[in-house]
């Protein structure tokens, strides 16, 4: 048995702290892995994609310390220490309960092929922790990083807005 | 109208709790234990020789498991109809065709294995547009392709005149007509399809001569029947599990260009273990396949009430680097004549020819969008000269139930249509979106100040495959009131398994949740095409709904036994059969089936061409004047599916117009003089976003509801409306920006500078 001392890096993952070593070997995290690398091949969090690769289509957003971050663009690394939040992290991992945006999302049917459906939740998500009654125009603001081709736009804003419209 | 129990009502989308939760697994969430991973090395020329090609370097890396390259490769060929395009060869026909495979223990080792093999070319002339393939001293890509265009005698021979159209006597029709004009139309965007995922396929060969296929593919017997052969296998010999697939649009049907599904296959074969081969954005981009480039010639004569007395065509389409189902998108494309053009005089020749660029292949409007914009521009620019509203030619010209149209695809002669008659869809579209009033005539903007020009147009177009192929579906009743539909339709964006899965939930009146539709997996399910051609909620849905009928049969059969009764007395709602009004003759399934027992219900469907899909849209746009930026303020699509399944679903489809309208103002590959893409990425390549969406409306009819078609039926009447979403869109602006600027455009994307030269040569300046 040989013993080596690693750098390590600790992120806290849907409320669980992830540790790893950093450095070059397959088991450690490379100095730089993405954390949508990290999530995805990692800790088996697939819910983000892996889509354009340069942060131009918003499929790998995830929430990192309450902000709307692009996964595929983000270092590992960087995320020493930080709360890491995914589409995974949104469902009650004990009752199944979903999150307001999951259920109705689901109740509107808005999203079709799903690819771009866990990147856009989570856009929605890190915008209503922050703004839970954005105006229309906020939200598309918020949402005009994420690529959806298959027409599901309308669907998406009409939700959203549906379930933060204050009572009158 | 009849009621019904789950269609036209909504109820979560199958498979929806997955996909918000991050469950639906995709090509590159599966896992397979032993999973190798594979890269490609592609050409930077256009068109080269391989002189050399050294792999002892990459071969000597330590993870290294496989290279192939044109020396190793199998024999194997894609292409139609005479296969032609090399598994791998040493000639290189486009920049990113495939010059060597490598398998690897893992993505960056076969990363660093691709950097260290060495090639040197010899560079020849590229073929870069359609108007050079087609010159006597262009290069011969292809022995089997003399020419450099594409082949169809084989059809011909065999009475299919898939590629051509002739009607009546068009020298007679011409002769008639008070007015005759002719456009040329020159698309050469190369849209791509641009699904959010890339393609990804995971390829298993086993010793004994079988592969196995997963990933994203979105039409599993299509892909095999296009694929098997280029691989040397009988179709059986080649089972395909789809994962979920994010987005396809035609681009993940792999009808004979699914070349990623031949790489991994023979990296698999040669190592003997799974191998995984992910694109990347820029292989997506660059490599896999585009709307297919076309240029069409049409004259068009008519008569001052709008009477098309002739029309003539040649439309040439582009295959890229191999020609392979591009026959089809020819002939599906040619319907656009009967749907926009009707004449008694047609002669439309067309051609299909090859280059040294991207391959082109399948994208939603399948041929049709592209011959809808080539005819529109004629059409529109003659209408022009009659002074005729195309909303009202519309009206006057659309196919009635009866008429008859020529349909190339599978008939190759006329066919009657069955319906539906568009005429609701036009004026129902038209009266909500103000047509007729805002509607100022060729030429006329509809609001014009010192800094914006508004102006409307209208699209239209329409299909009839929607009954294509022939269908296969099982249902499975089993002793516990549960049902499972075997079919391979695939999860990929419109909701099909679940439209399977509501038609067989009304059929055999049980809750929706006892009814499972088996995976896309073609060892679980009837061989047939699958997902395709808008062909699911008609000739798959058609096929299951007989299934459920073949299965209720044998369930009453068995239960007028058990009281002595008619078949036909018998009624069943949720795993239960009565006799019809008597509540207290009522057993439960398994009486009938016994524990452990089960029925088989089979369902066949032998295909359909005359039921329309048809799409009319309505836009209003606004031009700056400083900039020439188009913003399209407002956007209406009407259409008729004959009857809802599932409403949200079916919004979302025809929501998903947009990359139609952007195929006129923005979206294209650009190439350099060498023939690369130079906008392989997504911020190069430009695409709408969310606060770009414009102010938007659906009206969709259901005009079948109660079936009441010629000779045919489709599922309670459904026959989907999804695909036709973005073809009217083109037509629809080329006419908003004509009525703004006074220019006709005939070539895409219309770009803000040629709008400012438009407007300045408008104003004389």
């Amino acid at each position: 048995m040989r013993t080596e001392q690693k750098e390590y890096i600790i992120l806290n993952v849907n409320g669980i702290d992830r540790k790893f070593t950093v450095g070059e070997d397959r088991t450690d995290v490379q100095p730089s892995e993405t954390l949508a690398e990290t999530l995805r091949n990692r800790l088996d969090l697939t819910a983000a994609k892996v889509s354009c690769d340069k942060g131009a289509c918003g499929c790998c957003t995830v929430i990192v310390d309450g902000e709307a971050t692009l996964s595929c663009s983000t270092l590992t690394v960087e995320c020493d220490g930080k709360h890491v939040l995914t589409l995974e992290g949104l469902e009650d991992p004990v009752t199944g309960e979903l999150d307001p945006i999951q259920q109705a999302f689901i109740d509107h049917t808005a999203f079709q092929c799903g690819y771009c459906t866990p990147g856009v939740i989570m856009t929605v998500k890190a915008l209503l922790m922050k703004n839970p009654h954005p105006t229309e125009n906020e939200l598309k603001e918020a949402l005009a990083g994420n690529y959806c081709r298959c027409g599901s736009h309308h669907q998406v804003i009409e939700t959203v807005m549906d379930m933060t419209r204050e009572e009158a | 109208m009849a009621e019904h129990r789950y269609l036209g009502k909504n109820q979560p989308r199958l498979a929806a709790r997955d996909i918000v939760t991050g469950r639906a697994r995709y090509a590159a969430d599966e896992k397979i234990a032993g999973m190798l991973w594979a890269k490609v090395l592609r050409s930077p020329y256009a068109y080269a020789k391989i002189i050399d090609i050294d792999t002892s370097k990459a071969e000597a890396l330590p993870g290294v498991k496989a290279i192939i390259t044109y020396k190793n490769a199998p024999h194997w060929k894609a292409g139609m109809i005479i296969p032609h395009k090399h598994l791998l060869s040493d000639t290189v026909y486009f920049i990113g065709d495939a010059v060597a495979l490598i398998a690897a223990e893992t993505e960056a080792i076969a990363d660093e294995a691709r950097d260290l093999i060495k090639v040197e070319y010899e560079e020849l002339d590229p073929i870069l547009s359609i108007e050079d393939s087609m010159k006597e001293d262009a290069p011969q890509l292809y022995p089997e392709i003399p020419g450099n265009v594409a082949d169809y005698e084989p059809f011909a021979n065999q009475g299919m005149a898939l590629t051509q159209e002739k009607v009546g006597d068009i020298e007679a029709g011409f002769a008639e007509a008070d007015v005759i004009h002719e456009v040329t139309t020159v698309l050469e965007n190369a849209q791509n399809p641009l699904p959010p995922e890339s393609p990804g396929i995971i390829a298993e060969w086993n010793g004994e001569d079988y592969v196995t296929v997963r990933g994203s593919m979105s039409s599993n017997g299509l892909c095999r029947m296009m694929n098997s052969g280029c691989m040397n296998l009988p179709i059986s010999k080649m089972r395909v599990i789809a994962s979920y697939v994010g987005g396809s649009y035609g681009s993940k049907h792999f009808s004979s260009n699914g070349l990623i599904i031949h790489y991994a296959a023979a990296l698999s074969k040669a190592t003997g273990k799974p191998v995984g081969l992910f694109y990347d954005r820029e292989e997506h981009l660059t490599c896999q396949t585009t709307r297919m480039n076309s240029i069409g010639k049409y004259k068009i004569g008519m008569k001052k009430d709008g009477t098309i007395t002739a029309i003539q065509g040649e439309w040439t389409g582009e295959a890229g680097a191999f020609n392979g189902e591009h026959y089809m998108i020819i002939a599906v494309g040619l319907i656009s004549q009967g749907v926009l053009a009707q004449s008694k005089n047609v002669d439309i020749s067309t051609k299909i020819v090859l280059t040294n660029r991207q391959t082109s292949g399948a994208f939603r409007g399948y041929g049709y969008l592209e011959n809808a914009i080539h005819i529109s521009n004629a059409l529109y620019q003659t209408l022009e000269k009659i002074d005729l509203d195309p909303v009202e030619y519309f009206r006057r010209n659309r196919l009635k139930v009866g008429d008859e149209f020529y349909h190339a695809y599978m008939c190759s002669g006329m066919v009657k249509a069955a319906g539906p008659d568009a005429l609701e869809m036009i004026n129902k579209g038209a009266e909500k979106f103000r047509w007729d009033e805002r509607w100022k005539g060729f030429g006329v903007p509809t609001y014009e100040d010192e800094n914006v020009v508004r102006a409307v147009g209208v699209g239209f177009c329409g299909q009839s495959d929607v009954g294509e192929q022939l269908a296969n579906e099982n249902v499975n009743l089993t002793f516990d009131g549960g049902v499972t539909v075997s079919c391979v339709a695939t999860e990929f964006g419109p909701g099909t398994r679940d439209v399977m899965r509501k038609i067989a939930a009304e059929a055999l009146n049980v809750d929706l949740s006892m009814v499972r539709v088996t995976d896309s997996d073609s060892m679980a399910a009837p061989y047939e095409w699958g997902s395709t051609g808008s062909r699911s909620t008609y000739a798959m849905g058609t096929a299951v709904l007989k299934a459920c009928e073949d299965a209720k049969r044998q369930l009453f059969e068995r239960v007028a036994q058990i009281f002595h009764c008619p078949p036909e007395a018998l009624e069943t709602k949720d795993g239960m059969v009565s006799i019809i009004g008597h509540p207290e003759a009522t057993v439960p399934w398994i009486a009938a089936i016994g524990f452990n027992g089960s029925i088989t219900g089979v369902g066949n469907f032998g295909g359909e061409y005359n039921v329309l899909v048809q799409q009319v849209q309505f836009i209003e746009m606004e031009l700056d004047k400083k900039t020439g930026k188009v913003t399209v303020l407002e956007q209406l699509c009407s259409t008729d599916c004959g009857q809802i399944v599932n409403p949200d679903a079916l919004k979302g489809q025809l929501d998903g117009y947009f990359p139609g309208i952007d195929m006129a103002i923005r979206e294209g590959m650009i190439w350099d003089k060498d023939g690369r893409i130079v906008n392989p990425n997504m911020i190069d390549y430009k695409t709408r976003t969310w606060n770009e969406i414009p102010k938007h409306e659906n009206i969709i009819l259901e005009s079948a509801a109660d079936g009441n078609y010629v000779g045919t039926k489709p599922p309670y009447g459904a026959f989907g409306a999804g695909e036709p979403s973005l073809a009217p869109g083109i037509p629809a602006l080329t006419l908003a920006i004509y009525n703004a600027t006074g220019k006709w455009f005939t070539t895409y994307p219309i770009t803000p500078k040629e709008i400012l030269d438009a407007l300045r040569e408008k104003e004389g300046r």
